[in-house]
């Protein structure tokens, strides 16, 4: 049995009088990747937000286990939450070496150099981060989120700025975290390249939840994510 | 010990993202200077006596300061917000606390080397040395440095988000810090009159009374700045 690392019930928050999340209720277990489906503007970013504990949900309450406490959480936005002007290196060598879990982090100079080659940084190392592309900013972020051993990644249209070859990585990465019993909330439209990596699919729509893919056995949660899929098609057209 | 190190890293790298950008101890060394050099140029030329010099110089000085400061420190959250990097920092741990007291830090710096300028350009042109009294002198300007760069860390934390952040905060900023500058220009008038700063003085509680207020509401309420 499978730990659930983070229960949101009844979820709601607004901007000024535009209700953006009402009643959203989710649990996230531990091994689960999770898709976030929906149009522009139903809430997914907002949720993410708010499962990270960036931002505080007007009414609801979000319970987190201990293990995610202990282990904290990694959050991919498309802010980027790096110093624009330190280079790719001094960015994640200060959030490995401010993190308050030092253990928790593949800290150090062998872990820095691992992780800006795993993402392919390497030659982009000291260029400061507003001189990068997108692409490459984004590459950064992410290796900042995954150099954490979090026991929950938070991903926000993580494949929006990254090439096929960064994608294939990222997935990749993904599963490799999983398997360490990680778990994923991914916010995405990009369903050709990441629904592959889905274990579970949510379709938020108008800020509520419309569909829950969630089911017992891989088999039927991954018949369920393709349903939730077309749903969200559906619902697009 | 761990806040303490996370501390000591994360104002490693604002003082190098400081050193390297320049922009906010530009500012604040270029405005010192123009505005020493107005001050003391206007006052020459009224042929004022010297001791009526001495007299008006603390208020000069500190209002120089007091308005360039609020200028550039302005800018103070502008590095964090373009990318959001505190909520960064915030999910690997940090405690907002940590986050304010090494931004507090790095203003605190940089207010220092502007005041070195206004007291050394201001002074020159008034004629009106403060290097006899330099020990108290920068006690008292380091307990005032101390409760601005408090207040205005916290101000700027909450108005950095604000389209109209560089009104919002001189606006604001501005009126909360009378009670420390009239201190402030109460003790360089005792320090330059009397070469003596009495710890019995009451300017001198009430300074080193706001300092304390002021670091620990920002401390405590920099959580809420930094939050939605």
């Amino acid at each position: 049995m499978k730990d659930v690392l983070l229960v949101a019930k009844g979820v709601a928050r607004s901007f000024r009088s535009t209700r953006v999340l009402s009643e959203c209720s989710l649990a996230v277990q531990e091994g689960e990747v999770l898709l976030l489906l929906g149009a522009n503007g139903s809430g997914k970013s907002t949720l993410l937000r708010i499962l990270a504990g960036l931002l505080r949900p007007e009414a609801g309450v979000v319970e987190r286990s201990p293990l995610l406490l202990e282990r904290g959480v990694s959050y991919h936005a498309h802010c980027l939450m790096l110093y624009g002007d330190l280079t790719a290196a001094e960015n994640l060598q200060m959030f490995a070496e401010v993190s308050a879990t030092k253990q928790s982090w593949s800290s150090g100079a062998g872990g820095l150099t691992e992780s800006i080659q795993e993402w392919g940084l390497a030659p982009h190392r000291n260029r400061a981060v507003n001189q990068l592309s997108k692409g490459l900013q984004a590459r950064v972020s992410l290796a900042r989120g995954f150099a954490r051993a979090s026991a929950l990644y938070l991903l926000d249209e993580p494949s929006s700025a990254l090439d096929d070859n960064t994608t294939k990585h990222l997935c990749g990465a993904i599963s490799r975290k999983v398997s360490e019993g990680a778990a994923f909330v991914i916010a995405t439209h990009d369903l050709a390249r990441l629904a592959s990596v889905a274990t579970r699919a949510l379709l938020l729509s108008g800020g509520a939840v419309v569909n829950d893919s969630q089911a017992p056995s891989s088999e039927v949660a991954a018949h369920s994510v393709q349903q939730t899929i077309e749903r969200y098609r559906e619902l697009n057209r | 010990m761990i806040a303490l190190r996370q501390f000591s890293r994360i104002l490693k790298y604002m003082l190098l993202l400081e050193f390297r950008v320049r922009d906010a101890v530009t500012l604040l060394l270029s405005l010192s200077i123009m505005f020493a050099v107005i001050a003391g140029f206007g006052i020459t030329s009224a042929s004022l006596e010297p001791r009526v010099r001495e007299r008006l110089f603390p208020a000069l000085l500190w209002l120089c300061f007091m308005v360039n400061a609020a200028v550039a420190l302005g800018r103070s959250f502008e590095y964090e917000s373009e990318h959001k990097v505190l909520d960064g920092l915030l999910l690997a741990g940090v405690p907002p606390a940590v986050l304010f007291f090494a931004k507090a830090t790095v203003n605190i710096l940089v207010l220092c080397a502007g005041q070195v300028a206004g007291v050394t350009v201001l002074g020159m042109l008034l004629g009106v040395s403060l290097v006899p009294h330099f020990g108290l002198f920068s006690a008292v300007s380091l307990l005032v440095i101390v409760g601005y760069s408090a207040l205005a860390t916290i101000v700027a934390a909450l108005t950095a988000g604000a389209r109209l952040r560089n009104v919002l905060l001189p606006l604001i900023l501005l009126p909360l810090l009378f009670p420390l500058f009239f201190c402030a220009i109460e003790l360089t008038t005792l320090i330059l009159e009397q070469g003596l700063l009495p710890l019995s003085s009451q300017w001198l509680s009430l300074l080193a009374g706001l300092t304390v207020v002021y670091v620990a509401l920002g401390a405590t309420l920099f959580e809420f700045a930094v939050g939605d």
